[in-house]
């Protein structure tokens, strides 16, 4: 893969193509908590993306947004079942 | 009249627009405004000018505001299809499912890698391989709005699919023919090319801004002219891919068009009506008129829907109670057909638990005969075949009107810019930052001739919107529906407060 980018872009990294790949678990590493202490507006958008992602998965997925089919019913075969007779309930029963 | 009441189908209706018209804020200035920093950042590469790459710089930091807080909005709409909407969810999972999930991963991946080389990479790679990141953000973003558009295009004109009542699911037969549908192409070129016309209001509105205050001058000029021509070339697809959206509109769903025009009777040469006050109180069928003032165009309608400015379109009584003289078909019709198709899937299913094979097999023939009117039969009465007219059309020509503006406020930009009096347009400026609002209006209006207009079905023709919903407490709907309006209203101020702030500070000097 990073051969492509090299062909493509020159170098992957600006150290010219120097690095070796022995290294690059390293460089990523140090790539990403560089750029996250580096962040001044990020940190803030940091905190509302995991605020946002907690309510949103240990709040209202957990609480308030159960797949109805997989709670009620066990296997395949019986949502299918209970699908089907939902569609196919007379228009005067429903 | 008594109050209306509420059933839980209304209350999941109202809280999946309210999920989709949110996350359409956020949508579509990422997909446009992706694409205006890779151009930025192209002539920073291409000129070497540090100018150039400062503007860029500016203009990532909003699209990473918008990007952070508009992540993962569009998630809540599939929670809404499993808890609201599980009959409609149950029933597509074959078509929807994998490939959603496939590009929810792809997006993730692609964007997890080239986004933070776009933000943290501007001192630790190569310029070119930066600029390439930048690319592929903006390539991945649009990409990720591939096939949740194939969906919305396919619930629209369900094609490339066959019904097996053994597991009442739809079961694709043909990919190509979903991914490739003319709806599900249009519908994904109409709504990207919109969203680099909004982003460019975004950057000719915010741009327009610094020339009113008197700041950052040279960087908003630069900013508009690029941002100009893009939004212009964006404007004049968006007006190609909107008339062949509408083409289609018309020979897929008739009763759409006819409701975006507030056409009751059909005719030949029918005319578009550029301007009009509808009248909302009308049904199909009685006498009263369809608008109590209107500026019409004549044949404008039928060259549009039919590229033949003497052609006949339909209007909504023909296609509510039938025309046989232009034998059409009416909902009256389709649903008799449509009770065949119900009660002998019935039928089928209570001969497949009796062991009744051969009774089984005779009525899945006939249910197969009438197959194609399924939905209607869940009907009570023709005219529920009829979308909201009202908010259908006025929608509609909201939507036109500020679509075939837009265009002009892109010309007028350029004109004064390579004029070089930009800065002096007071009058301009002030109404490209309106434009802002203006561009988030026509979109949501987009949205909301496409989902209004083709009520009442969720699979148009097959099922729906009453049978899709799941069988629950409207409270439940209720209760989480005030929840996302609070979430949903809290993020947004949070947007704009962080976006003003930035604006506030400007790029660097």
């Amino acid at each position: 893969m990073f051969s492509i980018y090299n062909r493509v872009t020159g170098s992957f990294w600006s150290d010219g193509g120097k690095t070796r790949m022995t290294a690059l678990p390293k460089k990523m590493y140090l790539f990403y908590r560089d750029g996250f202490r580096s962040m001044v507006i990020g940190r803030s958008l940091w905190k509302i993306i995991a605020i946002k992602l907690f309510i949103m998965f240990a709040v209202l997925k957990l609480f308030f947004f159960p797949n109805y089919l997989t709670t009620n019913f066990n296997t395949e075969h019986d949502r299918a079942e209970h699908v089907l007779d939902n569609l196919t309930r007379p228009p005067s029963a429903r | 009249m008594g109050d209306p009441i509420l059933t839980t189908v209304d209350w999941a209706r109202a809280q999946f627009a309210l999920t989709a018209m949110y996350h359409w804020i956020f949508v579509p200035l990422t997909l446009g405004l992706s694409f205006l920093i890779a151009f930025f950042e192209s002539i920073y590469v291409k000129t070497g000018n540090e100018e150039w790459k400062k503007l860029t710089k500016f203009w990532m930091t909003l699209f990473g505001i918008n990007f952070a807080i508009g992540v993962a909005t569009g998630i809540i709409l599939e929670f809404q299809f499993g808890t609201n909407w599980s009959n409609y969810s149950w029933m597509v999972g074959d078509i929807f499912g994998a490939p959603l999930a496939i590009e929810g991963i792809f997006a993730f991946f692609l964007e997890a890698t080239f986004f933070a080389v776009m933000f943290f990479g501007w001192h630790r790679v190569s310029k070119g391989f930066h600029l390439f990141s930048t690319w592929m953000v903006a390539v991945g973003s649009n990409l990720s709005a591939v096939w949740i558009l194939v969906a919305n295009g396919w619930m629209q004109f369900p094609t490339g699919m066959e019904f097996n009542p053994d597991t009442a699911r739809f079961e694709m037969h043909n990919f190509w023919e979903v991914a490739l549908s003319p709806v599900a192409v249009h519908k994904f070129t109409h709504t990207t090319s919109s969203a680099f016309l909004l982003a460019s209001l975004f950057v000719v509105g915010i741009s327009a801004l610094f020339l009113l205050q008197e700041r950052h001058q040279k960087m908003a000029k630069r900013s508009m002219i690029v941002a100009a021509v893009f939004g212009f070339l964006a404007s004049v697809f968006v007006g190609f891919t909107g008339d062949e959206a509408a083409y289609n509109v018309a020979q897929r769903q008739p009763m759409k068009l006819a409701a975006m025009e507030g056409l009751y009777v059909g005719q030949e040469k029918a005319p578009v009506v550029a301007m009009g006050v509808i009248n909302a109180g009308k049904k199909p069928g009685d006498d009263q008129p369809a608008f109590y003032q209107e500026i019409k165009v004549p044949g404008l309608l039928s060259l549009l829907a039919n590229r033949d400015p003497n052609s006949f379109v339909p209007g909504i009584n023909d296609l509510v109670f039938g025309n046989a003289e232009r034998n059409i078909i009416g909902a009256e019709q389709r649903m008799i057909t449509g009770r065949v198709a119900l009660a002998e899937l019935a039928h089928y299913k209570d001969a497949k638990a009796k062991g009744d094979e051969e009774e089984a097999a005779a009525a899945l023939s006939i249910f197969n005969q009438h197959k194609e009117d399924l939905g209607y039969g869940y009907l009570n009465n023709p005219a529920e075949a009829a979308p909201p007219v009202a908010t259908t059309f006025y929608s509609f020509h909201i939507m036109v009107a500020l679509g075939t503006m837009f265009p002009m406020i892109f010309l007028l930009v350029l004109y004064f810019a390579f004029k070089g009096t930009l800065e002096y347009q007071r009058w301009l400026n002030l109404l490209c930052f309106f434009s802002i609002f203006l561009g988030y209006v026509a979109q949501e209006a987009g949205w909301v001739v496409a989902e209004v207009g083709r009520q009442p079905w969720a699979i148009q023709g097959l099922l729906p919107v009453g049978v899709a919903s799941t069988n629950i407490a409207a409270g439940n709907v209720q209760t989480t529906f005030f929840m996302f309006l609070t979430l949903f209203t809290a993020l947004l101020l949070a947007e704009i407060r962080i976006m003003v702030k930035q604006i506030k500070i400007g790029p660097e000097e």
